[in-house]
């Protein structure tokens, strides 16, 4: 059974920026599915449609069965969200801002206590339970609003930008977290505009830009579509006539060769370098990324693309969460 | 369904209660506004007599104006801050919550009435200090209380309402003071109504706060309770329709 299912949907602002064009989806029980594009490619509005936020303003909608808007009631029980910009309460502490998820969602008394301390243990903020949030960094703010949305133990959860404005190890927690949270069988829907969390995380994306999604795929099928990456071999004096590598390309002082998998096939290619008599001084590994992929399904790279008044939002929550 | 609404209601009163708890270092630096209202403009004014006020001196007469204009303050700014930044995460969290708008709208309404029981205290205090005495009963006084709810979550409720209709951060900067001082000066908080040019007498009798301000009155200072039915009607109105109103607006402002 699809958990989400989206058919031909378009959201117009009253502003009349066009933020979903015409939009279909399916999205399986239990996937981690990604959607990737620029900041302002219509991510965060296709989240808002599905989280009963905002109405399309054509097209039919389906969470976890429900449709919309006649089921919203019921979608917001099986959903947890955690938006873009902060949603836990920097004036409480992260006990309390569970506890008080936790009633929002009709779970009271010692049970919402319970509810409490068990999701404090899981998300590894049992010591910091009692300490004000707005004394926690960034990544244990994060950890902290996951935990919030799933004191209802939703069946689909949505995370917005989940690891924006976090340093690299507090991005890696975090995955760890989302990657535990899909393991657990909860499908999980989020938007990212870093390649690496889609390549790292996401069993599906979405590649999205100005409202549209170009292309559906896993990563890895993505990026086999654009296809080979490259070795480029630095070397010290001359480059011998014949090196015994085929479709090797020898510009000045540098060697590329094509492969499949560069980093695999990189110390075969040394040796044959090495036996034909070049000196190699330095390599460099070019892997085929999903921005090549991008750049093949949409036309334009992602950071091309970045909008003026998004990426202020982004500034704006990077800057809260340190 | 009912019961469960009533229980989210109470729920987001306690979130703003724990707020309040870990951090009321603003209702101290708003008792500035009021000591400054009391201490000066009520003393000169006392002194020199130029607004009759009966039987009670000014000072005793603006003292539950005062009241009710810090507890203005504080809601209308408490109003806006929950729709000021319309994609807050705070707020899409609640929204995303099986809890009805309406709910929402309300809770938050009154929670601004928890805010202004402290901060009411306060000026209640302070009040007590400048040595102004209360002429009527405890109970009375101790009424003031529940009837600062009132008043605070009717101005929450105005302020959420011309918030959502701006919409954009950069728009509400100001609208806290276009708000605030229009519904302060055309209500009874300074000087009796009947002082007041026709024109703005009706504008006195059309605004929320010179209900709240004549309950405010009357259990500080008149002991006269004659007038209490219709302020309850009029601010018990005013709450119901901007809770429908507004509820229908938290919906708009999302889009």
């Amino acid at each position: 059974m699809s958990a989400i299912s989206i058919k031909n949907v378009s959201k117009r602002y009253s502003n009349g920026v066009l933020a979903a064009d015409g939009v279909s989806l399916e999205i399986a029980s239990g996937e981690i599915f990604g959607l990737l594009g620029p900041n302002g490619a219509g991510k965060t509005t296709l989240l808002k449609l599905l989280t009963t936020l905002i109405f399309p303003t054509s097209g039919e909608i389906e969470v976890g069965g429900f449709k919309r808007p006649r089921y919203d009631h019921k979608i917001r029980e099986i959903i947890g969200y955690v938006p873009q910009d902060i949603s836990s309460d920097a004036a409480l502490t992260g006990y309390e801002n569970i506890l008080i998820s936790a009633k929002l969602h009709g779970i009271y008394g010692s049970k919402a206590v319970e509810v409490a301390e068990n999701i404090l243990k899981r998300i590894d903020l049992w010591e910091a339970r009692n300490r004000i949030v707005r004394t926690y960094s960034g990544g244990m703010i994060r950890k902290l609003e996951i935990g919030q949305a799933m004191v209802h133990s939703p069946k689909i959860l949505f995370l917005d930008e989940p690891t924006v404005g976090l340093d690299p190890s507090a991005r890696k927690q975090v995955w760890a977290h989302i990657q535990k949270l899909h393991e657990e069988g909860i499908t999980i829907l989020m938007t990212t505009h870093y390649m690496e969390e889609a390549d790292a995380l996401c069993g599906r994306i979405a590649m999205m830009a100005n409202g549209r999604i170009a292309v559906v795929d896993s990563p890895a099928n993505l990026k086999k579509s654009v296809g080979q990456g490259c070795i480029v071999f630095k070397t010290a004096g001359k480059i011998p006539e014949n090196i015994g590598v085929e479709d090797a390309r020898v510009n000045g002082d540098s060697v590329t060769v094509y492969c499949c998998s560069p980093s695999e096939e990189l110390p075969r290619y040394l040796r044959i370098l090495e036996n034909a008599g070049c000196s190699v001084s330095s390599v460099e590994i070019k892997e085929t990324t999903l921005d090549d992929a991008f750049m093949k399904y949409v036309g334009r790279r992602m950071v091309e693309m970045e909008q003026w008044s998004a990426t202020r939002r982004i500034r704006r929550v990077a800057r809260r969460l340190e | 369904m009912m019961l469960n609404e009533i229980k989210n209601v109470v729920t987001i009163l306690e979130l703003e209660a724990r707020r309040l708890r870990h951090d009321y270092s603003d209702i101290i630096i708003r008792s500035v506004q009021p000591i400054l209202w009391l201490v000066v403009f009520g003393s000169v004014f006392t002194n020199y007599r130029v607004i009759p006020t009966g039987e009670y001196s000014y000072l005793e007469f603006v003292a539950p104006g005062i009241l009710g204009q810090s507890v203005l303050f504080v809601s209308i700014f408490f109003g806006l801050m929950l729709v000021w930044d319309r994609e807050s995460g705070n707020l899409s969290k609640l929204l995303v919550s099986p809890t009805s708008r309406y709910t929402i709208v309300l809770g938050k309404s009154l929670s601004a009435g928890i805010r202004s029981i402290a901060q009411g205290a306060v000026v209640i205090l302070l009040i007590l200090l400048i040595g102004i005495r209360f002429r009527t009963s405890p109970l009375l006084v101790f009424l003031v209380f529940p009837a600062i709810v009132l008043i605070a979550a009717v101005s929450a409720g105005i302020s959420i309402f011309f918030t959502s209709l701006l919409k954009t951060r950069e728009r509400v900067m100001g609208i806290g003071q276009v708000l605030t001082m229009p519904l302060f000066f055309t209500s009874n908080a300074l000087y009796p109504i009947s002082m007041m040019p026709s024109w703005l007498q009706w504008i006195a009798h059309a605004n929320p706060i010179t209900y709240g301000i004549d309950i405010l009155r009357s259990f500080m200072l008149t002991g006269d309770l004659s007038g209490i039915p219709l302020d309850l009607a009029v601010l018990g109105g005013y709450l119901l329709v901007l809770t429908l109103v507004n509820g229908k607006l938290l919906q708009r402002i999302m889009e």
